[in-house]
């Protein structure tokens, strides 16, 4: 067994399993930073560094190992309390931890140029300095210190229930109570520890802990668990031995009851037997992203030959080939689905990378801040995900450098001294809003619009036609920063032009939403895929043109609502009231040689795009399809509402409409 | 012969990669299933009912201690616990409570690690599985420490004791220096198949329980009267000298004797050629069929010779094989070997 291949698998498997365990080492330092008296993050850091140590020592990797070794020693000190968590502490393993990055890329692919030695040095001190510590607390008169604290100390009862569905019952009234040693001392259970662990108990037990964390905090170690349906503080005694436990007054259960219930456990693990993880449920396949890539075009060509395949099918009108060709569409579709599947990714994957830059960036600037990351779970394209990594870096960046203000500012304006930075993901239909946000001093609209005019970006009279977020827009366009902004190093304006752009080609939005004194926010509106969307089609002018389906919320016959004018501009009044403009499709797009007026248009497209809308009017509708977007080339590279093309099932080519860039010229209505 | 259900637990998918990739090619030995946690170990064990499961020790959720307890409690299935080479400490522990047997997490670069798991980790669930299950856990009081006895400076042995283990063995041998006196008449050396850097550990154990000193081997050492010697890992360790005079320990590499380096069989053949009749041999429990030979050979020098029963073996494996080439004058329970060294020690004296 010393194949290369198989060399070469374990050490891809080595390289990514070790990635997450750097990862994990980073986001528990950072737990620990935000609340040092909580060690369960001690806990992870000192497994991932074991699990790292023993991983790169079957690998051969001595200098990873040595490295990992010394940093789980650090971190034994830390977890038998023999050293405080400190700033500085948890700084030296955060550099340890980029040493060993480094190290285990330089290792694994044969290089010798990373010598971890220093960093080693280093932690051993740190790890030294505990020792000595723990041994001088060893002698008589430290035996006091611990008596102090518990003296602060007070009792909380806290009442935990395990979910009924939950097989392992006493397993997770195990972690339960070792969860709670990690804050405080457990003084006492009801049941008795050993029948909880003989999960002897009716999912219910109590348990009281000498610790002087806030009840609040058990209740939230305790439901993070798996399985724990609820807990609740039933006592809190400031001082320890008062608390009086009453055991859960419950009948004894009869003879019966107790056969019925073994009866029923035990049908329960017949249940579990499917619940298990089997080898074969584990295992996983890396691919490349390019083999992805390559998958996704072969089937974009496999969609475009179907769609030929049911035209042609149309004309023969033949049962049995029409049976065929369903089915033939059937599974096509569901090879579709499963191959944009495979390259939807949790944007907690890149998102995990932002606690740490935060941490780093708010040090530096010396900013007090809060870090929250929210709907890491919601999945996103993987191209789509790594595109908008440096975006986002630049829009946090900006809310930590100029959104928040310093503190003591903050607290002359009455807002909590320390600030408030948030990054989330949300699903809304089929696309993505990538959000981040801050408390800090937001953004002066009347400032941007006067610098906005004084460059000539805007006419003063068109202040009353602009929203509020359309001018905070201002800010992205090249080489924009107002007065105030400009004596900094870095400005709001600077880069958010790049930003924009860089969403937008992505098929996405930006939109900035401020007010002043609270806080902005800007959002990424994002498509969930790029490479094949759902489409409808229609022609115009003798062209077939493609409109994703996720702009279009109607189809209409041309007399199917009043059309009037408004400044002789042909408008729809909608059902609810609202009027919107109505053009050709030829004119939106600007191929409009003929200058035909909407009235002879034979369909409306009702558009909708955030909060605007517009209508459309077209010779005639198509059909609805999938269609592979590829990219726009000579003739209509730089065609204002085109965003790419698309070969049909015939062969020929149709231009796909980008709804975004519809209404980014302010011609829309709201 | 039936097929041996294992069940494998680490919360690193490397090395549950590696493993299952060498449990796959060994025979007669199916992989059921894999956990990450001792949490899902144990729900796996319940819901698969392996025969014998490897358990990491560092896990997420539930390490590998706990698991290890509600496993033994709640099932017959036998444990290999994978453990690292720093930390025999809490090796023992996991023998204590119940594990049957233990490897190494392999350290030598990929392809020296696949081989070594393909031979030790084979080797050892084997042997975990021709353990009964009931002979997890002792049911026997635990061992009290000794108290130190005045040790004076002792001189060259009259007599040595040789006891071979494999298999069960730390925890047979913890028995049976709880029971000796220390006799400074004789010195005890003792062959447990071990890995790499466990010897001193074990060597450090015994001592405590035996309340005199005994020490890991080392190569022209002197063998002192009243005092034990572990073989170290990967040298077979053979007595030089004659009773009374010169008697030290011989340290040699050599080819390995039933695929073990250290072997028993070694020891026990050197102590018959050097100290014939003045030779005690001890056959403990373990896997295999290493010094049945060496015993047998001490019986013939005229020196005396025990072997561990079945009842009280972990695996009945290299006593049965020194029971049935007539090579173990008394066969007796763990309790009673220490009984029965200090009486061969007495006969010799006697006789």
């Amino acid at each position: 067994m010393s194949d290369e291949l198989d060399m070469g698998a374990y050490r891809q498997v080595f390289l990514s399993e070790s990635a997450e365990y750097l990862q994990g080492i980073v986001d528990a330092l950072l737990t620990l930073e935000s609340d040092p008296e909580d060690l369960e993050p001690v806990e992870a850091v000192f497994r991932a560094a074991h699990s790292l140590k023993g991983m790169s020592g079957t690998m051969g990797y001595e200098r990873t190992a040595s490295l990992t070794h010394t940093m789980e020693s650090l971190m034994d000190t830390v977890r038998k309390r023999e050293q405080p968590v400190t700033g500085d502490l948890i700084d030296v393993v955060l550099r340890a931890t980029d040493t060993l990055r480094e190290l285990i890329d330089h290792e694994a692919s044969g290089g010798a140029e990373v010598d971890p030695e220093l960093m080693v040095q280093e932690l051993r001190e740190h790890t030294e300095v505990a020792h000595r510590a723990a041994a001088e607390a060893a002698k008589p008169a430290a035996t006091e210190a611990p008596v102090a604290a518990a003296a602060e100390a007070g009792v909380v009862t806290l009442s935990v229930t395990i979910e009924s569905a939950c097989q392992l019952a006493s397993v997770r009234a195990y972690m339960v109570l070792k969860r709670l040693r990690q804050l405080g001392e457990v003084v006492g259970t009801v049941p008795s520890e050993e029948d909880i662990d003989e999960g002897e108990f009716d999912r219910t037990f109590t348990v009281s802990v000498k610790t002087d964390r806030p009840g609040e905090k058990l209740v939230d170690a305790v439901r993070a668990i798996t399985e724990v349906e609820t807990a609740s503080v039933v006592e809190s005694a400031p001082e320890p031995g008062s608390a009086v436990i009453e055991a859960p007054v419950a009948p004894e259960p009869s003879a019966a009851d107790a056969a019925e219930m073994g009866a029923e456990r035990d049908a329960a693990f017949g249940r579990a037997a499917k619940a298990v993880p089997k080898l074969a449920d584990t295992q996983t396949v890396r691919i490349a992203l390019t083999h992805l890539d390559e998958m996704v075009d072969i089937v974009g060509e496999l969609v475009i030959a179907r769609s030929r395949l049911e035209n042609i099918t149309e004309k023969i009108d033949d049962h049995d080939l029409n049976a065929a060709v369903e089915e033939v569409h059937r599974i096509s579709a569901e090879l579709q689905r499963e191959v944009m599947q495979t390259r939807m990714v949790p944007v907690g994957n890149t998102f995990n990378r932002f606690p740490r830059m935060v941490r780093d960036l708010a040090r530096d600037l010396g900013k007090d801040l809060a870090f929250e990351v929210d709907g890491v779970d919601i999945e996103l394209d993987r191209t789509v995900l790594d595109e908008i990594v440096e975006p986002l870096v630049h829009l946090l960046r900006n809310s930590i450098d100029h959104g928040l203000e310093p503190a003591d500012v903050r607290a002359a304006a009455g807002k909590p001294s320390r600030g408030l930075v948030r990054l989330s993901a949300a699903r809304e239909r089929d696309r993505v809003l990538v959000t981040v946000a801050d408390d800090g001093r937001g953004m002066d609209v009347e400032r941007i619009w006067k610098a906005a005019v004084a460059r000539g970006l805007a006419q003063p009279g068109e202040r009353d036609t602009m929203s509020d977020d359309d001018i905070l827009l201002f800010t992205c366009t090249p080489g924009f920063s107002t007065a105030e902004h400009a004596t900094k190093v870095s400005g709001r304006g600077v880069g958010m032009d790049v930003v924009r752009a860089k969403v937008e080609q992505l098929g996405g939005a930006l939109a900035i939403r401020s007010r002043p004194g609270s806080g902005t926010e800007f959002v990424l509106s994002l498509p969930l895929t790029l490479a094949i969307i759902q489409a409808l089609l229609v022609h115009s002018s003798g062209h077939i043109y493609a409109i994703p389906l996720g702009a279009v919320t109607e189809v209409l016959a041309y007399d199917d609502l009043p059309v009037g004018t408004v400044d002789l501009h042909p408008v729809l009044t909608l059902r609810d009231g609202r009027v919107v403009p109505l053009d050709t499709l030829d004119a939106v797009v600007g191929l409009d040689e003929e200058k035909r007026s909407p009235v002879r248009s034979r369909n409306i497209v009702l558009l909708e795009w955030g909060e605007m809308a517009r209508a459309i009017g077209v010779d005639g509708l198509v059909g609805r399809q999938e269609i592979v977007i590829k990219p726009l080339s000579g003739m209509f590279a730089g065609v204002r509402g085109l965003s790419g093309a698309t070969v049909l099932g015939d062969g020929s080519v149709a231009l796909i409409i980008d709804p975004r860039a519809l209404f980014a010229g302010g011609e829309a209505s709201r | 012969m039936a097929t041996i259900r294992v069940l494998v637990v680490d919360d690193s998918a490397l090395v549950r990669q590696m493993l299952t990739h060498v449990l796959r090619d060994a025979a007669r030995i199916e992989v059921v299933g894999v956990a990450r946690s001792g949490v899902e170990a144990v729900a796996a064990v319940r819901a698969l009912e392996p025969d014998v499961v490897t358990l990491d020790i560092q896990m997420p959720e539930m390490d590998g201690m706990e698991a290890l307890r509600l496993i033994v409690r709640d099932s017959d299935a036998r444990v290999v616990m994978l453990t690292s080479v720093d930390d025999p400490e809490t090796t023992f522990k996991a023998l204590e409570s119940g594990a049957t047997d233990f490897i190494l997490k392999p350290r030598e670069g990929l392809a020296t690690s696949i081989d070594r798991l393909g031979v030790d980790l084979v080797r050892a669930i084997r042997a975990a599985y021709a353990a009964a299950p009931e002979k997890r856990t002792r049911t026997t009081a635990p061992v009290n420490p000794s108290v130190p006895h005045e040790s004076s400076a002792g001189g060259d042995p009259e007599r040595v004791v040789c006891i071979a283990s494999s298999t069960g063995g730390p925890l047979a041998l913890d028995r049976v220096f709880a029971g000796l006196q220390p006799d400074l008449s004789a010195a005890f050396l003792v062959v447990q198949h071990l890995p790499v850097g466990f010897a001193a550990s074990l060597a450090a154990r015994l001592a405590k329980v035996a309340g005199f000193p005994v020490s890991e081997a080392q190569d022209g050492m002197r063998v002192t009267a009243g005092q034990g010697y572990v073989a170290p890992y990967g040298t077979h360790m053979r007595i030089a000298g004659s009773p009374g005079k010169h008697t030290r320990i011989e340290l040699a590499p050599g080819p390995a004797i039933h695929g073990l380096i250290p072997a028993g069989d070694p020891l026990l053949e050197s102590a018959a050629e050097t100290f014939g009749t003045k030779a005690v041999g001890v056959v403990l429990t373990g896997m295999g069929s290493d010094a049945a030979f060496g015993l047998l050979a001490i019986r013939e020098a005229g020196g005396q010779t025990i072997a561990q029963d079945e009842a009280t073996s972990v695996v009945w494996g290299m006593p049965r094989a020194a029971v049935k080439i007539g090579a173990a004058q008394t066969v007796a329970p763990i309790d009673r070997v220490a009984v029965e060294i200090r009486r061969a020690l007495r006969n010799g004296v006697s006789g």
